[in-house]
């Protein structure tokens, strides 16, 4: 068990650290898209869809790592009060009926909008966009995937330090 | 089907009360009572079907773009002393007059606001910076706390803020709504400049306020120039002042002039603070991957209560909430001023529980619709809605800031002193609120000169 979680923790740290440098390739991009407007006259649509693509997979992908990370925001005014013990049960609890099934939940429902998109190759919108709107698209249920793995391994944590 | 809704709404209060991530309830709750309601044949399952497109929405959403951009501006600037530097140097500027030292906290607090818009980080920082100095100086602590506590809430409403940001893009699909359900088929809009415009003259008006107030106390200070902490370290006043400053006004101009959208702004600002770190020599690998870690986090923190309160919404539609909330708005006020003050007040009780994330996030999309049907400006109600919130956040037992202050001030300060400590500037920000209201030109004249 304590190898199954190590192993889910390594993940999305690795994908955690990586994606979390997309900012700083985000900032560069943005720095460059005003260049090209304003010094050289020139629109780019496929460079600006770029900036979105990456704050997509920026965000939706940093949600696991948020969950290992214990970044989740939570009202604790009350919470505070309850010994670890009883926290630990609580955690178990919402992330049993919480989180597994919301993960569950965003791979099952988005997987017929994903599909369809492969299908036909979406492609954006606008003219000299990027047309990787299936992989885009794709992110959700990934997402959800993501989850599903930090929330066994934070299970893994709790159960452990409630019978010890 | 209403009952559904309250108790829907009640389950899920419950259960945040417990302590589990606030995005995981909202989603989770709402979950169990759409496949409860589906299987009792009361719930539409076309409603949840709905859900894979409001997220691919918020995903190519432009103007959300701006959010990772500003926190990873912020945390360069916090994490590379650029914030903590500012307020050495005003010390330094400001040593020889009693007030002084609280004018330059309030003037340092007004600019953190700006650029971190975080307002946990900037009562820390500031906490941790300004009040053993100013406790030395002879401050009373209750005026101590109550300073740090003021100023570094500001950032709720000094533009450009993360709530402003988060608040325009709800507004504005609020605003829309609105005017589609009215038959106007090709709805006026609002923008994050519409919004960080009309936030200029009440976010300039209550730093002033507070300095007023504490210039008002001078004489409570018990000035003694011999226990004057000197940095002695050589802080170089325009190195540290004007780069954060001009930092500000670079990005707050090019949104207000039309240079650059807010998400482009926002990259701006973070290339600029990566600038002035590099040119201080304290652009490290080390501190790119900290801030980069630090924004991540934020951002997919954010984003996931955002997703959360997607659903939460439209599994509450899906149980008729809609009904409720226009008997609640329309049909039992006579007045449509009693309903926006109803929506304000709740808002502010909210703000005891819930940080403002989670209540743009879920009660704009709930009430914002309705409440522009009644033809409110939507720039004024923004503020107002910023305003309450800011002040919620510094009202004992449960404001925010407070909970953060504490967590920074020597344990021999008792909490009641920091209570009494903000005391007046919640009549500040009270005040301020009640000019608003009856003046919404406040905050309607500079997007209207600006940008028409």
């Amino acid at each position: 068990m304590k190898k199954l979680q190590n192993i889910i923790d390594n993940i999305t740290d690795k994908i955690g650290y990586f994606v979390s440098y997309l900012i700083v390739v985000m900032v560069f991009l943005v720095i460059v898209i005003l260049f090209l407007r304003y010094v050289l006259n020139i629109g780019n649509v496929a460079l600006q869809e770029s900036v979105m693509y990456l704050h997509a997979i920026f965000f939706m992908l940093g949600i696991a790592f948020a969950i290992k990370e214990n970044s989740h925001v939570k009202i604790d005014i009350f919470a505070n009060k309850l010994n670890s013990k009883q926290k630990n049960i609580i955690f178990i609890l919402g992330t049993l009926f919480f989180i597994i099934p919301f993960s569950f939940f965003i791979m099952y429902i988005s997987a017929d909008m994903v599909s369809k998109s492969w299908l036909i190759m979406e492609q954006s919108g606008e003219a000299g966009g990027l047309n990787f709107v299936y992989i885009l698209k794709s992110i959700i249920p990934l997402t959800g995937f993501l989850i599903f793995l930090q929330s066994i391994s934070e299970l893994i944590k709790k159960i452990t330090s409630l019978l010890q | 089907m209403e009952y559904i809704a309250i108790f829907f709404i009640l389950t899920t209060f419950i259960f945040l009360l417990t302590g589990f991530p606030v995005a995981f309830v909202l989603a989770g709750v709402s979950l169990i009572f759409a496949y409860l309601g589906i299987i009792f044949d009361i719930f539409d399952y076309s409603y949840l079907l709905a859900f894979p497109n409001r997220v691919y929405g918020i995903m190519i959403n432009q103007n959300l773009l701006a959010v990772p951009l500003f926190i990873f501006m912020g945390s360069v600037l916090e994490k590379t002393d650029i914030a903590e530097n500012l307020l050495k140097s005003m010390n330094e500027l400001y040593k020889n007059s009693s007030s002084g030292l609280g004018v330059s906290v309030i003037i340092v607090g007004t600019f953190m606001a700006a650029s971190t818009g975080i307002v946990g980080a900037s009562v820390v920082t500031l906490g941790l910076l300004s009040l053993p100095v100013m406790l030395k100086n002879g401050y009373p602590s209750s005026l101590a706390c109550g300073a740090v506590c003021a100023s570094g809430t500001l950032g709720q409403i000094i533009p450009p803020s993360l709530v402003l940001i988060l608040l325009a893009d709800v507004l504005s699909a609020a605003y829309q709504q609105a005017q589609l359900n009215s038959g106007i088929f090709s709805p006026e809009t609002i923008t994050i400049g519409d919004l960080f415009a009309g936030a200029i003259i009440p976010g300039l008006l209550l730093p002033i306020l507070y300095i007023l107030y504490i210039k008002s106390k001078d004489k409570e200070i018990i000035h003694n120039s011999e226990n004057i902490i000197t940095t002695n370290v050589d802080i170089n006043i325009f190195q540290s002042i004007l780069p954060p400053i001009i930092l500000i006004f670079l990005v707050l101009g090019s949104i207000i002039f039309g240079i650059a959208t807010p998400s482009e702004a926002a990259g701006v600002g973070a290339a600029g603070a990566l600038s002035i770190a590099f040119i201080q020599g304290k652009l490290t690998k080390n501190i790119l991957k900290k801030t980069s870690r630090e924004t991540i986090k934020i951002t997919s923190m954010v984003f996931m209560i955002l997703l959360g309160a997607t659903l939460f919404s439209l599994v509450f539609r899906g149980f008729g909430g809609e009904v409720l909330i226009h008997a609640l708005l329309i049909e039992i006020p006579e007045d449509k001023y009693i309903s926006l003050l109803i929506v304000l007040v709740m808002m502010f009780f909210l703000g005891f529980i819930l940080d403002f994330i989670e209540i743009i996030f879920i009660v704009i999309p709930l009430f914002g619709p309705t409440l522009f049907s009644l033809g409110f400006d939507p720039v004024w109600i923004g503020i107002l809605i910023a305003m309450v919130l800011q002040t919620s956040f510094l009202t004992p037992p449960f404001g925010f800031s407070l909970f953060y202050l504490r967590g920074v001030t020597p344990k021999n300060i008792s909490t009641s002193e920091i209570y009494k400590g903000v005391y007046p500037y919640i009549a500040i920000q009270i005040i301020v609120i009640i000019i608003i209201y009856f003046f919404p030109g406040m905050t309607t004249y500079l997007p209207e000169v600006l940008f028409n």
